[in-house]
């Protein structure tokens, strides 16, 4: 297998932020929308659901899914209004 | 448009499904995956939210008694839709793309490590800036099952998502996460043992 030299960084940076529980892709789906309405609130959604936070922090798809989710709420609130 | 409370959504989107609530539920989907995707699709953004609804529309009213009541309606709702979006975009994205092809084509410069030993037989080497990519790349051959391997270089390095590695692994998303996250808390032990750093430690040192 051919590892690049960027990737041997990036095993590393990830390893800096594994933890010994760590939320699955449903279980973060499952909470994101709770952790979205708080964050949308002006409360801090990391403070009660970390685990939340460091999985959208750690997982590309799924913080890429949480981002488009505050641009459409954004859009219909917008809209509503 | 109404606005509505999580019971009146609840209760509107059951049986007997109310016409009005579900054209509304549509219309604030539309408007929300017309703005999500709106920098990502550049032709028949219309058409495409419209199939994307559709699909979200009748996921959501499947499983409507699950939503717990814990987030507006409307964001649990709109989740389900984004979710629906994304998955689609990058299945199409990578459907072409296999395994093998992203892991054994590297773009960047392919690291090849000064020792070729199996470091396992060589523990608590001294660590430098030099060094430490030997023993991360030897670590990654040889503490790692294959699958892991597999798995770990696909989205590091080939930026494959995880549920596109995992549809092509044969398994599912959550399953893979797990490969992945014993993977790293394996690596992350290696590394203390190898090294008598911690991962973070070991970074301070290479940032110097």
């Amino acid at each position: 297998m051919k590892i690049e030299i960027t990737t041997l960084k990036k095993v590393l940076k990830s390893l800096t932020i594994t933890e010994v529980e760590e939320l699955t892709c449903s279980e973060c789906f499952n909470e994101i929308d709770q952790y979205v309405d708080m964050l949308r609130e002006g409360k801090s959604p990391a403070d009660v659901m970390p685990l939340v936070k460091h999985h959208i922090t750690l997982c590309p798809p799924c913080r890429e899914e949480f981002e488009a989710l505050l641009v459409a709420l954004e859009a219909i609130d917008a809209d509503l209004e | 448009m109404n606005r509505r409370t999580n019971e009146e959504w609840v209760q509107q989107l059951s049986d007997p499904i109310d016409d009005q609530a579900l054209s509304d539920l549509r219309e604030i989907l539309l408007r929300g995956l017309r703005a999500s995707l709106s920098n990502r699709i550049n032709t028949d953004l219309d058409a495409i939210t419209e199939d994307f609804a559709q699909d979200a529309l009748l996921k959501i009213l499947k499983s409507i008694e699950t939503f717990r009541g814990e987030s507006r309606f409307t964001t649990w709702a709109q989740k389900i839709a984004i979710h629906v979006a994304y998955t689609e975009l990058r299945r199409r994205r990578w459907k072409d793309i296999s395994l093998q092809e992203i892991v054994e084509t590297p773009e960047g410069d392919e690291y090849t490590p000064a020792i070729l030993t199996d470091p396992a037989t060589n523990p608590e080497q001294e660590v430098s800036q030099n060094n430490i990519f030997d023993i991360i790349y030897n670590m990654i051959e040889s503490d790692l099952t294959e699958r892991q391997r597999t798995a770990i270089i696909a989205i590091l390095q080939g930026g494959m998502p995880i549920d596109q590695v995992a549809e092509k692994m044969d398994t599912n998303r959550n399953a893979l996460y797990k490969l992945i996250h014993d993977a790293r808390k394996r690596l992350q032990q290696s590394l203390e043992d190898r090294t008598g750093l911690t991962a973070h430690e070991v970074l301070a040192m290479f940032e110097q």
